[in-house]
């Protein structure tokens, strides 16, 4: 076996290792498949981690710096609301987070008192907005003197709660020119 | 022969500096998974508009 195998090798591979043309194609093949075997399996791979890599620390980086400033934000927000805590606090009886009906009521049965007008019905309509800001549309209908109804209107718009008068209909009731009764289409807002 | 096949080892190597190529632009262009969640991404407004404040004041009855 020994003896067959070196005639197999002086035949077939040493002319390869030997000879000066064929040694060279040799070399060059062997070098070729190198290159193809490592690229494929060891090169490409490695690349394209490092690719990879590349790519998430870039965006770790300018994620880092976005939550940086953002916690700088958060500092800032945390003293200016400190300042305004106070104050912050009207925000939310300007607009509170639900429709808070027997304050409104409250509100209207104390402009009704303080003016003079007798307040007759309140009604209140569907509520509009899918979310985040909703409208409470309502009617108020009045009785009294027209001067008495335009400050109860004005105190109502002027009033810390949110409320834009958006119609308002006069007729007189009886006889008396001065007793108008008045049906006020307003809407006020809540936030949920 | 020989020869042959050296040129088979070349186009095979072109091949290959082709895939390594094409490999490497993909992870460079693929959108991966953000590294922190949209919803702290969001940014935040640290001011607090006084002016406002002071208008709701003067509507105090």
């Amino acid at each position: 076996m020994p003896i067959i195998g070196y005639k197999f090798y002086g035949r077939n591979i040493r002319p390869y290792l030997e000879e000066s043309e064929k040694k060279s194609h040799t070399i060059l093949g062997m070098t070729l498949f190198s290159l193809i075997v490592f690229g494929a399996f060891a090169i490409r791979p490695s690349l394209v981690t490092i690719s990879q890599l590349r790519q998430e620390v870039k965006k770790a980086r300018g994620a880092k710096t976005f939550l940086d400033q953002k916690i700088d934000h958060l500092s800032q927000a945390q003293v200016n609301y400190q300042i305004a805590l106070e104050d912050v606090k009207l925000v939310d009886r300007a607009l509170p987070p639900e429709p808070s009906v027997p304050a409104i009521l409250e509100t209207l049965s104390l402009a009704a008192g303080k003016n003079s007008v007798s307040l007759e019905e309140t009604t209140l309509e569907k509520v509009l907005g899918e979310t985040g800001l909703k409208t409470l549309p309502f009617t108020v209908r009045v009785a009294g003197e027209l001067e008495n109804i335009n400050k109860f209107i004005t105190e109502l718009e002027k009033g810390i709660r949110q409320m834009d008068v958006q119609k308002v209909k006069m007729s007189r009731r009886g006889e008396n020119l001065e007793h108008l009764v008045a049906e006020i289409e307003l809407v006020t807002h809540y936030y949920e | 022969m020989s020869r042959d096949i050296i040129i088979i080892l070349g186009l095979a190597l072109v091949v290959v500096a082709g895939w390594i190529s094409v490999d490497l632009y993909k992870a460079h262009t693929q959108t991966q998974a953000p590294v922190v969640s949209e919803e702290v991404m969001q940014p935040v407004n640290p001011e607090i508009d006084f002016v406002v404040l002071n208008d709701l004041k003067l509507r105090q009855p």
